[in-house]
């Protein structure tokens, strides 16, 4: 049995028998403190990695609800690597407990975030690659924190994840190339994007959200941006957090928070370049019309 | 929901916030929050002092003359119902599901299968 020890945020994991799934680990992340490797000691593994016939296994006793999960069978370093991926946002959730965890998609547009709460097969993680083919930060393609000071996007620096194929249909040959000239750990059903830096936020980047956008995908046509209520925003929001249970009340003031300040609308699209160019638009034309009332202030 | 059962809220304190159309129900004890439509938000505000279930389809009833009486009463029934499930009612029945009122209770993470990336 070999095992690799590595320190994440001080704290040791073990990789026993299954070296190449650090590298598949290191691939996704970004800005997250890896030391090693480094000698095994007596000091017990705050999480352990093993791999046998069956597949890769994981076990992370401090977890409240359990601790060891096998998985069946995810016998490659991207499966694994599929598999293993939201025990990151579990524990990052428990070594965080302030922070709000959303179920959702987020880009830096000039200053501010623009938040995309997961909606089924509404293309977002392909639509937050377009983004980042147009020079755009990306916060996440699939969860976004909160931090608890003033309630701004928190980066968890994972690598966005597509489906494969790509919907060649929806974009242009600009984004097709980027997005393969960034395939990051990937085989015949879904891809990494191996952002580079400035593409994509490492772990702890904040910004504020000045917009929380729901997507809808239609078949054909230009894209359309409509209006979002409250009410619909705050639900979407509340829906799709995670992280945090507790406390309940406190969780719905700092999201209904969110929800109020931010510009909200709906955006029905079929094309990614289109609905990426409208989202820029509107963003740009909010933060125009704040700088203004700002100046007449 | 039986005809003639008496429906009464449940003791313990539950926060209300409206915001727009929707109402909010915060219950810090069960570490929930719900979100009612229209209907299930006046339903709630009914069963505010103890009251027969079909004393409840009565007032409904007449304030909506043009709607199908079976309709209501499924409306009715589905909110009662899902009252109860979340613990909201002084007595709890068996889970069922509500088709009117929308519920955002304590959630799983997003789950990690490979058919739910998009």
């Amino acid at each position: 049995m070999a095992t690799l020890r590595v320190k994440m945020f001080g704290q040791p994991v073990d990789f026993v028998d299954c070296p190449g799934l650090l590298d598949g680990f290191l691939s996704i992340l970004t800005g997250w403190a890896v030391d090693g490797p480094m000698p095994v000691d007596d000091t017990p593994a705050y999480v352990t990695f093993t791999r046998d016939a069956d597949g890769h296994h994981w076990n992370a006793p401090w977890l409240a609800d359990g601790c060891e999960r096998k998985i069946v069978p995810s016998t490659s370093t991207v499966d694994a690597v599929c598999d293993f991926h939201y025990e990151f946002i579990d524990w990052f959730a428990d070594r965080h407990p302030s922070h709000l965890c959303l179920h959702a998609a987020a880009v830096r547009i000039g200053e501010g975030l623009v938040l995309f709460p997961c909606v089924q097969r509404a293309g977002k993680s392909t639509l937050v690659g377009q983004f980042a083919a147009m020079g755009h930060e990306v916060f996440g393609d699939d969860v976004v924190g909160i931090e608890p000071r003033d309630d701004h996007g928190f980066a968890l620096g994972l690598a966005p994840r597509l489906r494969l194929p790509l919907p060649n249909r929806a974009m242009d040959k600009g984004l097709e190339e980027f997005l393969l000239d960034r395939r990051g750990l990937s085989d015949d059903t879904c891809m990494y994007l191996d952002l580079r830096r400035g593409e994509i936020a490492d772990l702890g980047r904040t910004a504020p959200i000045r917009a929380v956008c729901i997507l809808e995908r239609k078949d054909e046509g230009p894209a359309e941006i409509g209006d979002l209520s409250v009410s619909r925003a705050l639900r979407s929001l509340i829906d799709q957090n995670f992280g945090v249970l507790h406390r309940p009340g406190r969780i719905f003031d700092r999201l209904r928070a969110v929800a109020e300040k931010a510009d909200r609308y709906v955006l029905r699209y079929s094309d990614l370049r289109d609905a990426a160019d409208r989202i820029v638009a509107r963003v740009t034309s909010h933060a125009g019309r704040e700088d203004a009332t700002c100046r007449a202030a | 929901m039986s005809s003639g059962m008496t429906i009464r809220r449940c003791r313990r304190a539950i926060r209300e916030e409206r915001v727009d159309d929707a109402l909010f129900l915060i219950d810090e004890k069960e570490e929930a929050i719900h979100v009612l439509d229209t209907t299930a938000s006046a339903i709630w505000h009914v069963i505010a002092e103890p009251i027969d279930r079909d004393e409840i389809v009565g007032l409904f009833e007449v304030a909506f003359p043009e709607v199908d009486g079976k309709a209501i009463e499924r409306d009715i029934d589905g909110a009662l119902s899902f009252f109860a499930d979340a613990g909201l009612l002084a007595s709890r029945r068996a889970r069922s599901t509500a088709s009117t009122v929308e519920n955002t209770v304590k959630k799983a993470r997003p789950k990690c299968e490979r058919d739910l990336l998009s």
